[in-house]
């Protein structure tokens, strides 16, 4: 008997990639770049790719901090299943997050904005790291951004926004997280079909013709308010003016397109549970390597669970978590360490996928920067030093080919930051970035060569 | 001469001046709509139109106005318009001058409120929630959350494609197009229909009478769609709740003039204001029809509009919506559980809850502090073993708690512990904080990083209540955790379910002794009984419920005992509904604060 599941999955992705081969989309093409493929063939620097991987309830530092420092670094217990692709990951430990307050690290360890939060509620400023790339190197691409999820197991049922989502434009912009693979794979690549009877192909002029007046009568309601507004709701008008034309955007990808997508019912059809989070975190990964593959988006944010989650996972068939819980539970500790082990081969499992996708000469992890962080250390602390940070991928040669373990010996999480943000995005880097304590210029030197360091 | 409404215009917009000439003769004529009525019939049009409920503004006695007049009068706010009128002399002398002022800002509309408004516009139930991102909470609070976020693309999109959905639910069970359109559109093609409808819809859903730009906007669009007029219609209902206009509530805004302090709402926006406060949705045809001829600014008519919301079965909405902001109840709606029987439970759970506060506090007007100590509650077959009872039926039943379930008030509500928990374990620690921030209005900081949590050396496996104690010992533990653990450990005799027990998960005896608040409690019903008699939670309730009706959390809003609000309340009994009637009938509650632009 065939196993649905594992068809539907397939059907799923052979479905995108049929949309990537209808040409919807395009890849930088071997021909158009130099013999090594770490730029242009004219000697310009490449778009970079860059990825966000979170994980809410940090680490356990004993069992995380690999035993050795440099180029011959060992994995530890919980990178234990890192260790085919651990050669295209760095290891950064001894970081400190520059805020004094345990609930305020979430946004310093994204942003390098130091809260000004009180009750949880904290008022940042600056967009997260993800959002910054994505305004150098995501305006070319049908999506700016995209933001994905695997669980959505939110603490205090979603009651503190830092909490629920790392990607955000501001404190008032938070960027939601898709968690339906077939969600996301609609708004990927649409219902791209071209019908061939006359009466339905009709039909779908009828229809994109009623989208785009729908659109432009938005805009024009939208733009008609604005007068009447206050200047942070002129903001958030502006903002939802932006998403429409984002999605006038797409409408004009999928008018112009040929492809033959349609989006199975059975993708969309995955619940919420701890059994379905492979399955889940399986289809995620794949859809979000076809993003970066096809260049649908060039940054990407895979939030596998949200700070602080109560995320469950069944590990040798036995149901662990909730996550935050399990933090704050004495003599829980081996429970958690195996979550950590987990998430960590999720982690590396995308990082394969990725490298599994040629392009020319190269893979894609060779021209993706992948960023793989938590909002804290050790959790039962609500510990803000010695960060978690993984830096992974060439970033088009950018990054070490060799890769490392780094002790930053007490350095502000803001240079890992600072370091991704010069990696994914070369010369068309901003000059620094964070605000306060945590705005710094500075790279992890280490991991940048002379070029861009 | 309303004979030529039969003739064909090939362009809209002679067709929609003749039929709004056509009306606005008929209402100024002596007959009124009447002789509409009886125009339309007697020229040989279609019937249906002529029995459909025309829009509000349009009923406001709108002699010789011409359309430009009518919307921009009501889309400007224009000074003679009667909804304008300046009503801070009118209040009625018992009035209480409340301390705070709404904020002239943009909320968005709540998942629950789009549900509410097409339910009650097109008689359809739709799910709305599970279609949308989340909205997301400032402070704990959905709504000011609506207030404060701004929609990310991927939000936008769900809306987008959102109403494409809605819209063709809506039309392929809604029993109510006829009358908003005046004509059955599977038999008809009379464009008429498809003006009326989109006139009486626009000023329901966008909550206001529309410019006539606007109004054309949306029928041109539709217009264009070569199908039979109930796509048309449909696809007008699409372009409709897609505008920004029905997606935030706009409102109460205007142009930034920095010699004015604060701006009377006009009669369309106080009824906004009021619906959407007490009712969760939009205005009815009655309350509509009172801001459009500007009687709501009446203070008589206002207080007694008051008075008919405070009455109406759709109050329940209202004050539901604050309580589960108020006690984060969405957490028992868990949509992804695959265990069936938790899911059940929980469900049964939050219901009970909903129907004692109903029960409590909308149909028995009760004092507030029962809300505390009240002994009733509602069981069916899947609660009642919670409570050590059995039912046999699904339906719940009202009945009295049994002095051996030691349980009283809304925390005595089994889905209340479970809220208050860890997974399995419970969590003193949670329950005192809902006791301290909700019920008491006290500040908590945030938790110190880098706390040492360090567990002394013990043979024994410590107690709940002994390895709380422990934060007593650490400084920057103490100062919080002194004012959530005792309070919370009261209510270790209710474990992770809810369910009473006498024994630990160790089989130890339960310890609640506790000294809170300078004062020592044995028992949960004793913090309970304390609690409802002292000023503090009454005080701090009326300030949730006045920041959750300004829409914004006012640290400097004081509701003391000294407060005439709180003296009011008192002579009034405490009730919910006459808290909400103090508030909703000051002065205050009619203007918005322009500084905050």
């Amino acid at each position: 008997m065939k196993n649905p599941t594992h068809n539907s999955r397939r059907q799923l992705i052979q479905k995108a990639a049929a949309c990537f081969v209808s040409g919807l989309y395009l890849p930088s093409m071997n021909f158009m770049l130099n013999e090594s493929g770490t730029a242009f063939a004219n000697g310009q620097d490449l778009p970079g790719k860059f990825s966000l991987f979170f994980w809410g309830n940090g680490i356990s530092p004993a069992r995380w901090v690999p035993a050795t420092e440099g180029a011959n670094w060992q994995v530890s217990h919980s990178l234990k299943h890192c260790e085919d692709i651990k050669h295209r990951i760095n290891v950064v430990s001894g970081l400190n997050v520059p805020t004094p307050t345990s609930h305020d690290a979430v946004v310093a360890m994204i942003s390098g904005s130091q809260g000004e939060g009180t009750h949880l509620v904290s008022k940042h400023q600056g967009p997260s790291i993800d959002q910054e790339i994505a305004a150098i190197i995501g305006q070319n691409t049908p999506l700016k951004s995209l933001e994905i999820g695997v669980s959505d197991d939110l603490w205090a049922n979603g009651a503190f926004v830092p909490y629920n989502g790392v990607s955000y434009t501001s404190s008032g912009q938070y960027n939601a997280i898709e968690y339906s693979p077939g969600a996301l794979l609609k708004r990927m690549f649409g219902n791209a079909s071209s019908p061939e009877n006359p009466l339905e192909l009709e039909k779908q002029k009828q229809r994109i013709l009623l989208q785009k007046s729908l659109l432009d009568y938005s805009l024009k309601e939208a733009n008609s308010l604005m007068g009447f507004l206050g200047q942070s709701d002129k903001l958030r008008m502006q903002a939802h003016m932006d998403g429409l034309r984002d999605i006038e955007k797409k409408i004009l990808a999928f008018e112009s397109s040929s492809g033959t997508c349609n989006v199975p019912e059975e993708g969309q059809g995955l619940s919420m549970t701890p059994e379905s989070i492979p399955q889940r975190a399986d289809l995620m990964t794949d859809l979000a390597v076809k993003a970066l593959e096809c260049g649908i988006t060039n940054v990407l944010t895979l939030q596998f669970s949200p700070a602080a989650a109560e995320l469950e996972l069944i590990i040798d068939g036995i149901k662990r978590g909730p996550h935050h819980a399990t933090t704050h539970i004495p003599g829980k500790e081996e429970d958690l360490a195996l979550i950590i082990q987990e998430i960590m081969r999720y982690f590396a499992m995308y990082l394969k996928k990725m490298d599994a996708v040629k392009i020319g000469n190269q893979s894609l992890l060779d021209q993706m920067v992948v960023y793989g962080t938590s909002e804290l250390s050790q959790p039962e602390i609500h510990s803000n030093v010695n960060m978690p940070v993984l830096i992974a991928g060439g970033g088009n040669g950018r990054l070490p080919e060799q890769s490392v373990h780094l002790n930053a010996k007490g350095a502000s999480t803001s240079k890992a930051l600072m370091t991704v943000m010069k990696a994914a995005c070369g010369e068309k880097s901003k000059e620094s970035i964070g605000h306060g304590t945590g705005k710094t210029s500075d790279v992890l030197k280490e991991l940048l060569p002379v070029k861009t360091a | 001469m309303c004979i030529i409404w039969e003739k064909p215009y090939k362009t809209f917009n002679i067709f929609f001046y003749v039929f709004l000439s056509c009306f606005i003769q008929a209402c100024s004529s002596p007959e009124g709509l009447d002789s509409y009525h009886h125009i339309k019939t007697s020229s040989g049009g279609d019937k249906n139109i002529s029995q459909a409920p025309e829009p509000t503004s349009f009923n406001s006695g709108a002699n010789g106005k011409t359309l430009s007049e009518i919307t921009q009068n009501h889309a400007t706010g224009g000074k003679s318009d009667p909804t304008q009128r300046n009503i801070s002399e009118k209040n009625s002398p018992d009035s209480v001058v409340l301390n705070g002022l709404s904020l002239a800002t943009m909320p968005k509309i709540s998942h629950a409120q789009y549900e509410f408004v097409i339910e009650d516009i097109f008689g359809v139930s739709t799910n709305v929630r599970s279609r949308l991102s989340r909205d997301e909470k400032l402070e704990g609070f959905p709504s000011l959350g609506l207030r404060h976020f701004s929609l990310s693309s991927l939000a936008i999109e769900k809306y987008y494609h959102l109403a494409f959905e809605i819209s063709n639910e809506v039309f392929s069970s809604s029993k109510k197009i006829k009358d908003l359109s005046g004509c059955d559109c599977k038999a008809s093609s009379d464009n008429a229909c498809l003006i009326r409808f989109i006139m009486n819809t626009s000023e329901k859903l966008f909550r206001n009478p529309q410019s006539e730009e606007s109004l054309n906007s949306v029928i041109n669009i539709s217009q264009n769609i070569t199908e039979n007029l109930c796509n048309k219609m449909e696809a007008s209902l699409a372009v409709m709740l897609n505008s920004p206009k029905f997606i935030y509530h706009t409102a109460g805004q205007g142009q930034k003039d920095e010699s004015v302090e604060t701006k009377e709402l006009t009669s369309f926006e106080q009824a906004n204001k009021l619906s959407f406060l007490l009712w969760n949705s939009v205005p009815d045809d009655k309350l509509l029809k009172l801001a459009a001829n500007g009687d709501l600014n009446r203070q008589d008519i206002y207080e007694s509009e008051v008075d008919r919301m405070l009455g109406s079965p759709k109050l329940k909405r209202g004050i539901l919506q604050f309580f589960e902001e108020y006690l984060d109840l969405d957490q028992l709606k868990i949509e992804t559980q695959t265990d069936l029987k938790i899911k059940e439970e929980k469900s049964a759970l939050l219901t009970e809850i909903n129907m004692f506060i109903s029960f409590l506090l909308v149909n028995s007007d009760k004092n507030i502090s029962e809300f505390l100590t009240s002994k009733e509650t509602f069981v069916n077959k899947i609660s009642a073993p919670v409570y050590g009872m059995t039912s046999n039926s699904l339906n719940f039943e009202k009945i009295s708690l049994p002095d051996s379930q030691q349980r009283m008030g809304i925390l005595g509500k089994a889905g209340m512990m479970q809220i208050l928990s860890h997974g399995e374990e419970t969590s003193p620690t949670q329950r005192g904080k809902l006791i301290s921030e909700q019920f008491l209005c006290k500040k908590l900081p945030q938790p110190p990083a880098n706390a040492d949590i360090t567990l002394p050396e013990t043979e024994d496996e410590l107690t709940k209540k002994e390895l709380l104690e422990l934060h007593t010992t650490s400084e920057s533990c103490k100062g919080c955790h002194i004012q959530m653990d005792p309070p919370g450990l009261v209510f270790e005799i209710f474990d992770s379910k809810g369910r009473i027990r006498s024994q630990d998960t160790l089989e130890r005896p339960i310890d609640t002794n506790v000294t809170y608040d300078g004062r020592d409690f044995n028992h949960a019903n004793e913090l309970l009984n304390y609690l409802a008699q002292s000023d503090d939670f009454k005080s701090c309730f009326a300030k949730k419920i006045l920041d959750y009706s300004l829409g914004y959390i006012d640290d400097q809003l004081k509701t003391d005992m000294n407060q005439p609000v709180m003296k009011r309340w008192k002579e009034k009994g405490y009730t919910l509904k006459s808290l909400l009637k103090i508030i909703v009938t000051s002065p205050k509650f009619k203007k918005i604060d322009m500084n905050s632009l």
